[in-house]
């Protein structure tokens, strides 16, 4: 009678060519970097020290584009939500349940480094977990049939600890600079942490632009995390994508 | 039948990428090869679906070359390669359309002939059935620690659990094994 790993490694499948390396860096070649943006927060964090650290009573917005957890820049108020996610959305495949929400102010502007230190987020929760931030691990939105100008978004109150990154369906077109935006919003404490996707501009003549943004282990149990996918008003190229937060996510764990 | 997988770090198959010392290739090129075979039969027992499996693992090892940098430094690169390979995989099941339309087709996808050299499909077959039919944790489990062959403390480790669930994981396993036929002796 066979073991179980006599078992398992006769029935797993071999390779029946070598691996083709030249593919492997090929494909890695034409992956996002995110080298750049890391030094960028990193670059962002020195500006940002001064104002984005001990706000008084809390409930500013330290908005970070990179790899660490540090505030890279400050983003002006981009927070119209057209929809609400239930949060159980997956990739390319939105959930039902997606309603309105009326009474949210229109995106002002692009973020901007050079935006004013803090500024009042009209979405930052301050009470408990509520029916708005159900107790979950993680939840994620995509851009599936949103509008020029329009948001969705996803909200709960994080059961586990977790991280963020974005995604986009295989074989997707290469982005272009008008993408979505994806914007995390983590709010522990009265104060809220927003992570988010930024276009970074390639080097040479050519002026291509890569996706650039994800965050290892930002989130822990009990933040009240929202996920919001803008499409921008002035999108002329369709750029599919979605992003995700929490148990399952980050720069290491990639989304679907 | 054939055991061509690497099995541990000191139990390789011939014509693997580990040096004379034993340890694992620190260069790209070499880690890539060593992995890849590792990467498709843990990936094909867990999937059950080969092409699925061939195309996880090489973007497992697109995001290996991604983060090199990092990874050449760091104590384990494999045991990142291993993570990010299974959530890949997860992120791919998270829709249960799609897993069921994987496990619809497994067969045809895992016995393909190009899989050849197999003296006794019909037992691979049946591994594979039942390997896929185990709930998530349970495969991921049984897979890792016995397919892998890393200890019940790495195993938990990259779990994310304590040890004795992994335990508990692999033991549900076996059980569910023997339940559906196949013949497994104790581990």
């Amino acid at each position: 009678m066979p073991d179980i790993r006599t078992l398992l490694h006769d029935a797993a499948p071999q390779p029946v060519a070598a691996l083709d390396m030249a593919a492997v860096r090929s494909r890695a070649a034409r992956r996002p970097r995110r080298r750049l943006v890391t030094w960028l927060a990193g670059l962002g964090a020195v500006i940002a020290a001064g104002v984005g650290v001990g706000i008084p009573g809390g409930g500013g917005i330290l908005v970070n584009a990179g790899q660490d957890d540090r505030p890279a820049v400050i983003e002006s108020d981009s927070s119209r939500t057209d929809e609400i996610v239930d949060g159980t959305a997956t990739a390319w495949d939105p959930s039902p349940g997606m309603d309105d929400e009326a009474g949210f102010s229109p995106p002002v502007s692009s973020p901007s480094a050079s935006s004013p230190a803090s500024v009042p987020h009209p979405l930052a929760p301050t009470a408990a977990p509520s029916a708005a931030y159900p107790p979950m691990a993680s939840c994620s939105v995509d851009n599936r049939d949103l509008g020029r100008g329009h948001s969705r978004s996803c909200r709960f109150t994080a059961t586990t600890a977790g991280g963020w990154n974005y995604y986009q369906p295989p074989n997707h077109l290469p982005s272009a600079s008008d993408a979505p935006t994806v914007s995390v919003r983590v709010t522990r404490d009265g104060s809220t942490t927003v992570y988010s996707t930024r276009m970074v501009r390639d080097g040479g003549p050519a002026g291509t632009y890569h996706l650039d943004g994800c965050t290892d282990d930002v989130i822990e149990p009990g933040d009240l995390v929202e996920v919001v996918i803008t499409e921008p008003y002035d999108a002329t190229v369709r750029t599919e994508m979605g992003g995700g937060a929490g148990e399952h996510w980050g720069c290491t764990e990639p989304g679907p | 039948m054939t055991v061509g997988v690497p099995r541990t770090r000191d139990r390789a198959s011939p014509g693997d990428a580990e040096d004379a010392s034993g340890a694992w290739p620190r260069d790209l090129d070499g880690f890539c090869r060593a992995q890849y075979p590792r990467l498709l039969g843990m990936l094909g027992l867990y999937c059950a679906d080969r092409d699925l499996a061939e195309e996880l693992a090489q973007e497992t090892l697109v995001r290996v070359c991604s983060h090199w940098g990092d990874l050449e430094a760091s104590e384990n690169p494999e045991r990142w390669a291993t993570r990010v390979a299974f959530n890949l995989a997860k992120s791919t099941f998270r829709s249960r359309s799609a897993r069921r339309r994987v496990i619809e087709r497994y067969g045809h996808s895992m016995t393909a002939p190009r899989d050849g050299g197999r003296d006794d499909e019909s037992e691979v077959l049946a591994v594979r059935t039942a390997v896929v039919r185990l709930p998530e944790r349970q495969r991921r489990a049984l897979v890792l620690r016995y397919f892998l062959d890393l200890s019940v403390a790495e195993v938990a480790s990259l779990m994310r659990c304590p040890q004795g669930t992994v335990k508990t994981l692999t033991f549900q396993a076996i059980a569910s094994l023997r339940r559906s036929g196949l013949e497994v002796s104790d581990a």
